[in-house]
């Protein structure tokens, strides 16, 4: 079970998804630094999904899906031109701008995926899990 | 949200923090209902530390309220959020709740 | 409704705090002060409460205006009715500007929330 946002491609709702994901993070009672994590892999991930439906000039809204129990759960759902996990391992590569996102995020989560989506796009999975109580 | 409580001579003080709601004012009824059960003389529910607080909070504070009045014991709410004494005003509960301090006392 | 601003929350109350951090978010964004924040807060909570107590999704989209967020929240499952508590009801006279059905007849409720002038 889910709870999801949609929202248009306008920059200023990034902060909307970042501040709605530390939320739910902090409800799966995750520490303050994978809430800051989160905060962070949420924002490039988002920012990767605008830019990806601006260069296919596609206008459906970004849909963010969180999931919450002993872990966080968010997919980033697209309609754009979207990026290969592969070209994240290329080497002597310099990284561009979506794939240097992705880097970061991936340091920062416990898990993350890309899928092609039918139809166009990409959803992008990222899990965080709450650290066992020390 | 937390729900801590202490004692100290009888008198139990819980502490709630956080946001209280749909999901978690049942945890807040729980702890009340355990002090009830162990025949708890005195409750006082602390509000200072609570961030949001909605309809199903306030009427598991009502019901806090009507379950000590039957059995007579003391049954107190302690607050000093203008944001929750608003919320206790509009929703009819100040005058049926016990609130500390009073809102005509001084700080 | 509006400019495709919308969140599905299931009928699990574990995800009731959600409509609240949008509302939030949205009616501080335009500037407004901290007392329609929180008005705002509540007033998307009891209604949204209400929907979820019951065990019902609904989906909520928010349109932003001059001096106002309109929120729109309806359960997908058109079949039941959910009424507001006393309580809510009288809450949600004070907190928020407006409350009343949805002007197409289907099943729900707009409300509307004070915020600040759009510049």
């Amino acid at each position: 079970m889910t709870v999801a946002l949609e929202i248009p491609t306008d920059d200023r709702f990034v902060g909307l998804v970042r501040h709605l994901a530390a939320q739910a993070a902090r409800r799966a009672e995750l520490s303050e630094e994978q809430i800051d994590d989160i905060r962070v892999a949420v924002s490039e991930v988002v920012a990767n999904a605008f830019a990806a439906q601006r260069r296919a000039g596609a206008a459906d809204p970004v849909r963010v899906e969180i999931g919450i129990d002993h872990e966080i759960r968010v997919a980033v759902l697209d309609r754009g031109d979207g990026v290969d996990m592969a070209v994240l391992d290329l080497p002597g590569t310099e990284p561009d701008e979506p794939t240097l996102g992705l880097l970061i995020t991936r340091a920062l989560v416990d898990d993350l995926r890309i899928e092609r989506r039918e139809g166009g796009g990409s959803e992008v999975c990222l899990i965080m899990a709450r650290e066992p109580s020390a | 949200m937390h729900v801590e409580t202490s004692e100290k001579d009888g008198h139990y003080v819980v502490t709630v923090s956080g946001e209280v709601d749909v999901h978690t004012a049942p945890d807040l009824r729980a702890e009340l209902n355990r002090l009830s059960s162990e025949g708890a003389e005195r409750v006082t529910v602390d509000l200072d530390q609570v961030e949001f607080i909605d309809s199903t909070g306030l009427s598991v504070l009502l019901g806090g309220h009507r379950k000590a009045e039957e059995e007579k014991r003391q049954f107190v709410v302690r607050t000093t959020s203008e944001r929750t004494l608003k919320l206790l005003r509009i929703s009819g509960l100040l005058e049926k709740l016990t609130v500390e301090p009073s809102p005509n006392e001084a700080g | 409704m509006g400019n495709g601003l919308r969140l599905e929350v299931p009928g699990d109350s574990l995800y009731a705090f959600a409509p609240r951090v949008v509302a939030a978010w949205l009616v501080a964004g335009t500037g407004a002060e901290i007392d329609a924040v929180e008005d705002a807060r509540l007033a998307i909570d009891e209604l949204v409460g209400a929907f979820v107590a019951a065990g019902r999704a609904v989906d909520v989209t928010f349109e932003e205006g001059d001096g106002v967020v309109t929120v729109e929240v309806v359960p997908p499952d058109q079949s039941l009715e959910v009424s507001l508590s006393p309580l809510a009801q009288r809450i949600l006279a004070v907190v928020a500007a407006g409350c009343g059905p949805l002007p197409d007849g289907r099943k729900g409720y707009r409300l509307s929330l004070r915020a600040g002038a759009m510049s």
